[in-house]
């Protein structure tokens, strides 16, 4: 095992730096490894640190606006909603922490082999979107504090991710009206909650009453309406926590302002980490995809490719209030949802083909299973902040969680398995 | 080489997959000699602001609305390389429709 130790020993000194600097590093050499021009290289890296640092700034922003609206909460009401809703946030820490990226490559080239020989339809070509692997790895990694662990629960994790993606796959397609080939993983983000929903609209279609009802959205615009905009909703939602947490007229508008902003910002430095990836992605997608010349493959895909059918956007409209109520009255949550709704949508798209537009079936199966989101987020709590710990986030602030990635039923599975197994 | 060009690449999150199709399209239209273009990416909640001023939308999503400017559905670039290069041929082929 000696040969082990170093090349372990060797990434945690590489790692050892601040996070956004061993990024950096990564993306310069793997850049290079897939013949990318050493110009495009460096901008980017630089672009990948911007990111994650632009990622870093909008949680500082998030935790300290929250922090007294949070602290009054808890006093005034007993309501214990210790745990700081950081969103998106949570990719920086995925990207920041060493132990991702190994177990992601490993499957990327496992992922190959599983598709000819037929264990799956779905090729990862789609390298952003395996971040949810990679902050289960740094999850598993500082809990258990082993490298091989974490690696482990990486490869478990996207192999259910592909066999959930099989599954749905066809009713995605079928809903959409989409070219054959496409498949939906997104890192247990969509296709597994698809998954999740077949056989709660299977019970939903027996109970009499309820199985009758069919509101479908036959001529809807793109109108999102004002109220659709993440901005204003973000602005909404800053005064009335400010306001239901008493925390002053003029204090809670500015909790609206700080929470627009955040509601705004994260997709934006999530945008300029995914243009550093680039380089990354479009050689990992050329290298891949040009192996395999069978024509049942499935090529993961982003799931925003898919959420364009007429009933997802009034089953978002309606799901973000009940979304926000649930965090609010859930018995066992322990994180009001702020930055963390916008996934509303992704899950509406993903329960919507299951249920072939029902709205009304949308609304019942996605209220279950936004439960084990909130469920799952105060669940690993703990551990995500062990995490951003190890990167420059003073716990002392306060517990951070969130839906998307950290609260992800997929994320929380694997954890849970291999906690008991491993006994950490 | 004519005036510039505004194009819009739209998705769910205009985070991932517009921002994939604005590299491509770019690449593309440099191939072919456009100099003068400018492409933009947005979200699909926030296009009505996006298109103001552009001259063509390329969608991963599918559209409903008409949001009165040339619309490609150029998701074909996110499949295999053959329907990548149909969406991109047809990107070139509105652009060349603008240009004259």
């Amino acid at each position: 095992m000696g040969i082990i130790d170093v090349i372990t020993g060797g990434l945690s000194v590489f790692f050892g730096f601040d996070s956004t600097v061993t990024v950096i590093g990564l993306i310069l050499v793997v850049c290079l490894l897939v013949r990318v021009e050493l110009k495009k290289a460096i901008l980017s890296a630089l672009k990948v640190s911007i990111g994650l640092t632009g990622l870093f700034l909008v949680v500082d922003l998030i935790q300290a606006a929250m922090t007294q609206p949070i602290g009054n909460i808890v006093s005034l009401y007993g309501l214990n909603k210790g745990i700081i809703d950081i969103g998106w946030g949570c990719l920086g820490y995925a990207f920041g922490n060493p132990y991702g990226y190994f177990g992601v490559f490993l499957f990327l080239i496992l992922n190959v082999i599983l598709v000819s020989i037929r264990f799956t339809q779905t090729l990862y070509v789609d390298v952003f979107n395996t971040w949810r692997a990679m902050l289960l790895g740094g999850l598993v990694g500082i809990a258990s504090g082993s490298f091989w662990i974490a690696t482990i629960a990486i490869i478990v994790f996207l192999i259910i991710d592909v066999k959930a993606a099989d599954i749905a796959a066809p009713y995605i397609e079928k809903i959409n009206n989409f070219p054959p080939g496409g498949s939906w993983p997104h890192g247990t983000h969509f296709s597994f909650q698809a998954v999740l929903a077949i056989p709660i609209v299977r019970v939903l279609r027996k109970i009499p009453g309820i199985k009758d009802v069919n509101i479908q959205a036959s001529s809807i615009q793109e109108r999102f309406g004002i109220f659709g905009e993440t901005t204003v909703m973000g602005a909404i939602l800053g005064i009335a926590i400010g306001l239901f947490s008493k925390i002053g007229i003029m204090p809670s508008l500015l909790l609206g302002v700080k929470m627009a902003a955040a509601f705004l910002l994260l997709p934006k430095m999530a945008a300029i980490l995914v243009e550093g990836w680039f380089p990354v992605i479009k050689a990992a997608r050329k290298i891949l995809v040009g192996k395999l010349k069978r024509d049942d493959v499935r090529i993961a895909l982003d799931c925003s490719t898919v959420i364009g059918h007429s009933a997802v956007i009034p089953t978002t409209l309606i799901m973000y209030p009940i979304a926000l109520l649930l965090s609010f009255c859930l018995p066992g949550n322990e994180m009001i949802a702020s930055v963390s709704l916008i996934i509303v949508l992704w899950e509406s798209a993903a329960v919507n083909a299951i249920t072939e537009g029902n709205i009304f079936h949308n609304i019942i199966t996605l209220t279950v299973i936004m439960c084990l989101f909130c469920w799952g987020a105060t669940l690993m709590a703990g551990p995500m902040t062990q995490l951003a710990a190890t990167m420059g986030y003073d716990p002392a602030k306060g517990l951070i969680s969130a839906w998307d990635a950290t609260g992800t039923p997929g994320v929380v599975l694997v954890y849970k398995l291999f906690s008991t197994i491993f006994g950490f | 080489m004519g005036r510039r060009i505004k194009i819009v690449c739209c998705c769910g999150a205009g985070i991932c997959t517009s921002n994939y199709l604005r590299e491509e399209i770019e690449e593309r239209l440099k191939e072919e000699g456009f100099k003068n273009v400018e492409i933009v990416i947005s979200k699909i909640t926030d296009l009505e602001e996006a298109i103001v001023g552009a001259d063509l939308l390329a969608t991963t999503v599918e559209l409903q609305k008409n949001y009165g400017l040339p619309q490609v559905r150029a998701l074909g670039i996110m499949l295999d390389d053959k329907a990548a290069k149909e969406a991109l041929d047809q990107v070139v082929a509105e652009v060349k429709k603008l240009e004259d």
